[in-house]
């Protein structure tokens, strides 16, 4: 067998999934609507270019399915479901916080088969003889990713205790990760309605996420010493927010070099505009 | 456990953002003045109380049910089973998702401190002679400031776990929360299987006795998104490893099958497998017979 053919056959049976070449034309999409409730999701799940895995769903031995997991809770189930459309749902009082989603189609039985150009494989799986395990996950999607913006890591509240014109921004550790901003009456009646200044309300965001940015860097910044006290990746949307950052091309709060003025003004500049005027 | 559709109390904790700053606070300066004076209030409850309410708020809620009898230091720092048992009969109605929180542990701690049910000296304590209220002098009178903020970590640990470790400090470094999961995690265990509850309990308690066996269980269980992790497969694991005799195993099992070693190779094994075969589309007791394979498979 050449090496290519070893690439393309790293596991014992086709797996349709991004980045593999078990399938030439293959193509497994999910979308997912998210129940107005909070506690549920309804996913499509849609298989393009595979013959084999339309016949294994189409005689019942493969089911499609959705992978349920809250690592904080110990939470991880899979959901199955015979219809391609798929209702997902969990109790928020056992898994704590919204779950991590994994669409996937599983064989449910043990099949033996030899492939042929017919199943829609690549040539490297063409003419080999195979018995699929139960269990097999034949189509695998990624993880349906939860918004990573940090704009989504503030909660605002007013304060109406608070000086006008002040913020304060602490963090909060528990509900996952997010920032709660406590905000002045002035100022939080501006943020939900800037009336004609939206460029003045991106530009306090901006200063916002800069403290956030500013926390970050504080309690989960470079570390003296290996201290495992401080560790940030158990946070699914700091994982993400880290990601983001990476993607864009900036420095993460635990990197050297990393400005928190810097970081938020380049995701977030500010919009210095003619026609805004001071009152 | 049954996830019954009768709407859970709202226990009372502490409020998440002034914990969080209190605990950042102490964490930022080693040996600064700021820790010393959180090591000094643990010398009484009233001391200890006053510099936990004068800096962080607590939410609105019922307040937490109390323990009905003290316990000792050495029970606080190493609960009997039977202790356990009773602990976790304590706050049964707690949900999971609460259960999590180290908001909400913080906040029975403080509350059993403050009933005198338990001493705030005892969050220090290592099980040494010189008790609780000695290592406090020692480490404010000699302690260098590195052992001054482990102490002060040791505090927070035990006191409601500490967030800033990652998920898994809550179940494993709280006194209340540890015996909490372990009860809770053994009566699912139950549901989902004939096992007995004392010899699923008693896996997660150590039946070898090394310091360690449930944290290296539950670290995989919730700081990875790890097959381990789904309740099927954590269930027949765990029930499988039940009816062996940790003093008479049969032949094939690997000797430290009891042991933090034995339990990450056989971790490590059941995740190759996983790789190419989704376990939890298995009933429980299939799996059990899967993981009993494994077990045996998992020779060194």
């Amino acid at each position: 067998m050449d090496r290519s053919a070893e690439t393309v056959r790293f596991l014992p049976y086709p797996i349709l999934e991004l980045g593999s070449l078990s399938y030439d034309r293959g193509e497994y999409r999910v979308t997912a609507i998210a129940g107005a409730d909070g506690r549920s999701v309804t996913l499509r799940h849609e298989v393009q270019g595979a013959p084999l895995l339309d016949s294994l769903l189409r005689e019942g031995k493969a089911r499609y399915a959705c992978l349920v997991s809250v690592p904080a809770t110990g939470y991880r189930r899979l959901e199955q479901c015979d219809a391609s459309e798929q209702r997902v749902e969990w109790c928020l009082d056992v898994v704590g916080e919204p779950p991590m989603l994994r669409p996937l189609i599983l064989a449910v039985e043990e099949v033996s088969c030899k492939l042929t150009s017919e199943h829609g494989v690549a040539s490297a799986w063409q003419g080999v003889g195979l018995t699929i395990p139960i269990g097999a996950r034949l189509a695998l999607h990624e993880y349906l990713r939860i918004n990573s913006s940090i704009h989504n890591l503030v909660v605002l509240e007013n304060d109406p205790k608070m000086s006008n014109g002040t913020l304060n921004v602490q963090q909060c550790t528990e509900d996952g990760f997010y920032f709660s901003v406590t905000a002045a009456t002035d100022v939080f009646q501006f943020l939900q309605n800037p009336s004609g200044f939206p460029n003045h309300r991106l530009s306090i965001l901006t200063h916002i996420v800069s403290r956030c940015f500013e926390l970050l860097a504080e309690v989960y910044g470079i570390a003296e010493t290996s201290e495992s006290d401080t560790d940030w990746t158990s946070f699914r949307s700091l994982k993400a927010l880290a990601v983001e950052l990476q993607e864009k091309g900036l420095p993460c709060w635990d990197e050297e070099g990393f400005d928190s003025l810097e970081v938020s003004t380049k995701l977030y500049p500010h919009k210095p505009t003619i026609g805004e005027r001071d009152e | 456990m049954s996830e019954d559709s009768v709407a859970p109390t709202s226990w009372r904790e502490l409020d998440d953002a002034s914990y969080t700053q209190l605990r950042h606070d102490l964490l930022r300066e080693k040996g600064s003045d700021e820790q010393r004076t959180f090591l000094g209030s643990l010398k009484t409850g009233s001391a200890f109380s006053s510099l936990i309410r004068d800096r962080v708020q607590v939410t609105q809620g019922d307040d937490p049910p109390i323990l009905e009898t003290p316990l000792t230091e050495s029970e606080f720092v190493k609960p009997p089973p039977s202790t356990e048992q009773n602990l976790f009969k304590t706050w049964r109605s707690v949900t999971p998702a609460q259960a999590s929180r180290t908001t909400f542990w913080g906040n029975v701690t403080l509350q059993n401190i403050e009933a005198r049910k338990i001493e705030p000296c005892f969050l220090i304590a290592s099980g040494n002679p010189s008790g609780g209220l000695g290592r406090i002098h020692e480490v404010l009178q000699a302690g260098s400031e590195k052992q001054i903020d482990d102490a002060v970590r040791r505090t927070l640990r035990r006191f409601s776990g500490l967030q800033e470790r990652g998920y898994r400090s809550v179940y494993s470094d709280g006194t209340f929360p540890r015996a909490w999961w372990r009860c809770y995690l053994a009566h699912e265990i139950c549901d989902h299987s004939q096992a007995p509850f004392k010899d699923i309990h008693q896996v997660f308690y150590g039946k070898s006795g090394e310091k360690g066996y449930w944290e290296e269980l539950i670290n995989t269980v919730v700081s990875r998104n790890a097959v381990i992790g789904d309740s099927n497969v954590r269930s027949a694991l765990v029930w499988a490893l039940s009816e062996l005799d940790a003093n008479d195993l049969p032949d094939g099992v690997p000797s430290d099958v009891f042991e933090i070693d034995g339990i990450r190779r056989m971790t490590v094994a059941i995740g190759i497998r996983s790789a190419w075969q989704e376990l939890s589309v298995f009933s429980v007791p299939q799996l059990k017979t899967i993981m009993y394979e494994e077990i045996i498979r998992n020779t060194r």
